[in-house]
C-alpha cells in the first residue's frame, strides 16, 4: 500500500479497522465527524457494521453490548459528547468489558467550540466517571503514531479487559500526514470465554453485569480492579524523551502540543540553550518514573498545555518538589504558538540562571 | 533527459488579441476532501489578483471543514487584494453550513472574475449546486484537483466515481484537473508526483477534461533541483504553501 495522505481521524478509522475493529457505533461531533464519516463507509467493505446511534449515551451502551458478545469495537466523540458517554465509560470498567473510546477533544467547558484543546486531560486520566477506576489513556502527536496506538489500545483493552481512551484534539484530527500502515502490529490472539455468546449446555449461564447488590462482593471487586490498575501501570507506560541527555532544564507536553514545543526546543538549542521534552505518551498510567528521574537532574521544568493547568499537576506529583514545576498553557482553543513557547523556555533559564 | 517546463503562470497569463486576461470568469475548485483546494484557490486568486485588471473575489464556500480554511486567510487575501466572500465574522469559527448571500451576487457581478472554494466530495459540490444555472451561462472552469495518495483517489475508478458524484451534486461540468499528488510535507519523491501524473492524464483523456498542471509546493521542489532531481512533467506551478500547522516555521 506505501505511504498514503490522511486526516487524523481517518487514520483512528483505518487503523481500528486494520486492528480487527469491525464494530462502530457513534454520534458526529465536531471535530471528529470524519472519523464517523470514514466508519460508515469502510466498515460495510469488510463486513463489519457501522450504526449511528441516537445519541452519545446510546452508543456507549451499544458498545457495551458488543463487547460483552466478545468483538473489538469503538466509539468516538469530542468533549461534549465524551462527557455524556461516561456513565457507559464506568459501567464498562466495571464490567471489565474492553472497548475504546476516542475523545477529539475541542474547546470548553461546556459547547465550548470547535477549536482543539487538552482540558478533558483531568476527565480522561482520573476515570471521568463514577466510582473508583481508571482507563488506560494513549495520547498519539503525529498521525503514523496514532496507527500505532490505536493497535495498542485495542491490544491493552484485551489483555486487560478495559476500556482504553485515545486521546487527542481537533488539530490532530483535522490535520493531514502520511501514513504507512504496513507497520509491526500485535496480532496477539484473545481467546474471550468470558463472552456472553451462548452455552450449549457446557456450564452456567455467563453473566456481565456491573451491578453488585452485595457490599463485601462489591469490594471484592474493586480489589481486584486495583490489581489490574497496578500491573497496568507496572507494565503499559510510555513515554519519549527528546535531547534530554544533557538538558538543564525541561519541558513537559504531550499530543500535539508536543510539537510545537519541539519546535521550540530547536530554536532554543540553536541559541545553546541545553533543554529537552519529556513526551507522556500513556497520559494514564503517568511516566511518574522518568519524571522522577529526570527531576534529579535537570534545574527546572515547565508543563506546557492547552488548558489551564492539568497535567501540570501530575508532573508536580512526580517531581515531589525537588525543582520548580511551572506552567504555560492557552485555553478555550487557542493554540501556543512557537514563539510563545519559546519565550518560556529562556525565562524559564533565566529564573534558573538568578 | 526530457526537458521540464516550470510555468509561472500557465494557467492564467493567456492574452488575447487585444491583450486582455483569458482568465475564466468564474474558476470552481472541487475535488475529494483533503486534496487540497483550499492551497489551489488561495494560489489562483493570488495569481490572477497580480495578472488581471479585474477585481478578484474568493469565495469560501467550504461547508465541509471545521479546520483550515480559506477563511483563516482572509487577511493574506486582502493584502493581495482580493475580495473575500465567506460566513459573517462573528460566524467564522463555526461548523454551520454557511452559505453567504454575496455568493450570488459576486457570480452575477461581471466586472469581477470569482475563484470558488468548494468543500470535499459530493457533500461539499452539493453547495453550489444552486448556483448551477447561473454559472453555465458564464465562461466557467470547473477544476478538479487530484492528490492520487488520498484513499478513494487513487485509481482511475476511483476518481471517475468521485468526479461523477461531484457532477451530479453541484450539477456542474467538471472542465479541468490539476495534479496535486504528495505527501504533505517535504520528503516524498517525484515519483508520487509522477503516478499522479500518469492517472490525471488518463482521466483527462477519457473524461475530456484540460489537464491544467501538477502542483508543486515550493520547498519540494527546491530540495529536488538541490538533488539534481528534473520530474519529467509538462507543466508545473510552483507555490508556497499558505496552509500549516502550528509547528511549522514559515
Amino acid at each position: 500500500m506505501g505511504k498514503v495522505l490522511m486526516k487524523g481521524n481517518e487514520v483512528i478509522g483505518e487503523s481500528a479497522i486494520q486492528a480487527g475493529c469491525k464494530y462502530f457505533f457513534g454520534y458526529p461531533i465536531t471535530p471528529q465527524s470524519e472519523l464517523v464519516a470514514y466508519m460508515a463507509q469502510r466498515l460495510p467493505e469488510v463486513e463489519g457494521l457501522f450504526l449511528q446511534a441516537e445519541s452519545e449515551v446510546a452508543a456507549i451502551n451499544m458498545v457495551y453490548g458488543a463487547s460483552s458478545a466478545g468483538v473489538r469495537v469503538m466509539t468516538s466523540s469530542s468533549s461534549p459528547g465524551f462527557s455524556l458517554k461516561q456513565e457507559g465509560i464506568s459501567f464498562l470498567a466495571s464490567a471489565e468489558l474492553p472497548a475504546v473510546i476516542v475523545n477529539i477533544a475541542r474547546g470548553g467547558p461546556g459547547l465550548g467550540n470547535i477549536q482543539p484543546s487538552q482540558s478533558d486531560y483531568f476527565q480522561a486520566t482520573k476515570g471521568g466517571g463514577h466510582g473508583d477506576y481508571n482507563t488506560p489513556v494513549l495520547a498519539p502527536s503525529s498521525l503514523q503514531e496514532i496507527v500505532e496506538l490505536t493497535d495498542e489500545a485495542f491490544r491493552i483493552a484485551d489483555e486487560y479487559r478495559t476500556p482504553v481512551i485515545l486521546l487527542g484534539d481537533g488539530m490532530l484530527g483535522q490535520m493531514m500526514e502520511p501514513v504507512d500502515f504496513e507497520v509491526t502490529k500485535d496480532n496477539k490472539e484473545f481467546q474471550k470465554d468470558w463472552a456472553t455468546t451462548g452455552t450449549v449446555g457446557d456450564g452456567p449461564p455467563k453473566t456481565i453485569t456491573s451491578l453488585d447488590l452485595d457490599d463485601v462482593r462489591l469490594e471484592e471487586r474493586n480489589k481486584q480492579l486495583q490489581i489490574k490498575y497496578k500491573k497496568i501501570k507496572a507494565t503499559e507506560t510510555k513515554v519519549e524523551c527528546y535531547l534530554m541527555d544533557d538538558a538543564e532544564v525541561a519541558v513537559v507536553a504531550y499530543g500535539t502540543v508536543s510539537r510545537i514545543v519541539r519546535s521550540a526546543i530547536k530554536r532554543a538549542r540553536d541559541n545553546g540553550i541545553k533543554v529537552g521534552l519529556i513526551r507522556p505518551i500513556s497520559l494514564w498510567p503517568f511516566p511518574v518514573e522518568k519524571i522522577a528521574y529526570y527531576s534529579n537532574k535537570v534545574k527546572s521544568i515547565i508543563t506546557v498545555e492547552m488548558n489551564a493547568g492539568q497535567m501540570v499537576e501530575d508532573v508536580r506529583l512526580a517531581v515531589e518538589g525537588k525543582v520548580p514545576v511551572t506552567f504555560y498553557g492557552r485555553t478555550g482553543g487557542v493554540i501556543p504558538s512557537i514563539n510563545e513557547v519559546h519565550e518560556q523556555i529562556l525565562s524559564m533559564v533565566n529564573e534558573v540562571a538568578k | 533527459m526530457k526537458c521540464y517546463k516550470v510555468l509561472l503562470s500557465s494557467f492564467i497569463i493567456k492574452l488575447d488579441g487585444k491583450g486582455r486576461d483569458k482568465i475564466k470568469r468564474i474558476t470552481i475548485i472541487t475535488g475529494h476532501f483533503g486534496s487540497g483546494k483550499t492551497e489551489l484557490a488561495i494560489f489562483l486568486a493570488s495569481k490572477m489578483s497580480f495578472q488581471s485588471d479585474s477585481k478578484i473575489a474568493l469565495c469560501d464556500l467550504d461547508v465541509i471543514n471545521p479546520y483550515f480554511r480559506s477563511r483563516d486567510y482572509e487577511k493574506d487575501l486582502h493584502n493581495n487584494d482580493i475580495e473575500f466572500i465567506g460566513p459573517k465574522k462573528e460566524l467564522l469559527k463555526t461548523d454551520l453550513p454557511i452559505v453567504s448571500g454575496k455568493v450570488a451576487s459576486c457570480i452575477h457581478d461581471t466586472k469581477k472574475k470569482v475563484v470558488i472554494d468548494v468543500g470535499g466530495d459530493k457533500e461539499g459540490a452539493l453547495s453550489i449546486g444552486q448556483f448551477s444555472r447561473v454559472i453555465s451561462n458564464y465562461d466557467y472552469e470547473c477544476i478538479f484537483v487530484l492528490n492520487a495518495n488520498r484513499p478513494y483517489v487513487s485509481s482511475l475508478s476511483g476518481v471517475k466515481n468521485t468526479i461523477k458524484n461531484i457532477e451530479s451534486a453541484s450539477k456542474v461540468k467538471v472542465t479541468g484537473i490539476v495534479n496535486n499528488t504528495h505527501l504533505g510535507n517535504t520528503d516524498f519523491e517525484p515519483s508520487d508526483l509522477i503516478e499522479g501524473d500518469k492517472l490525471a492524464k488518463q482521466i483527462s483523456n477519457e473524461l475530456k477534461l484540460t489537464y491544467l498542471f501538477s502542483f508543486v509546493e515550493r520547498k519540494t521542489w527546491k530540495r529536488w533541483v538541490d538533488e539534481g532531481i528534473t520530474p519529467e512533467l509538462e507543466n508545473i506551478e510552483i507555490f508556497e504553501r499558505k496552509l500549516l500547522t502550528p509547528w511549522e516555521e514559515e
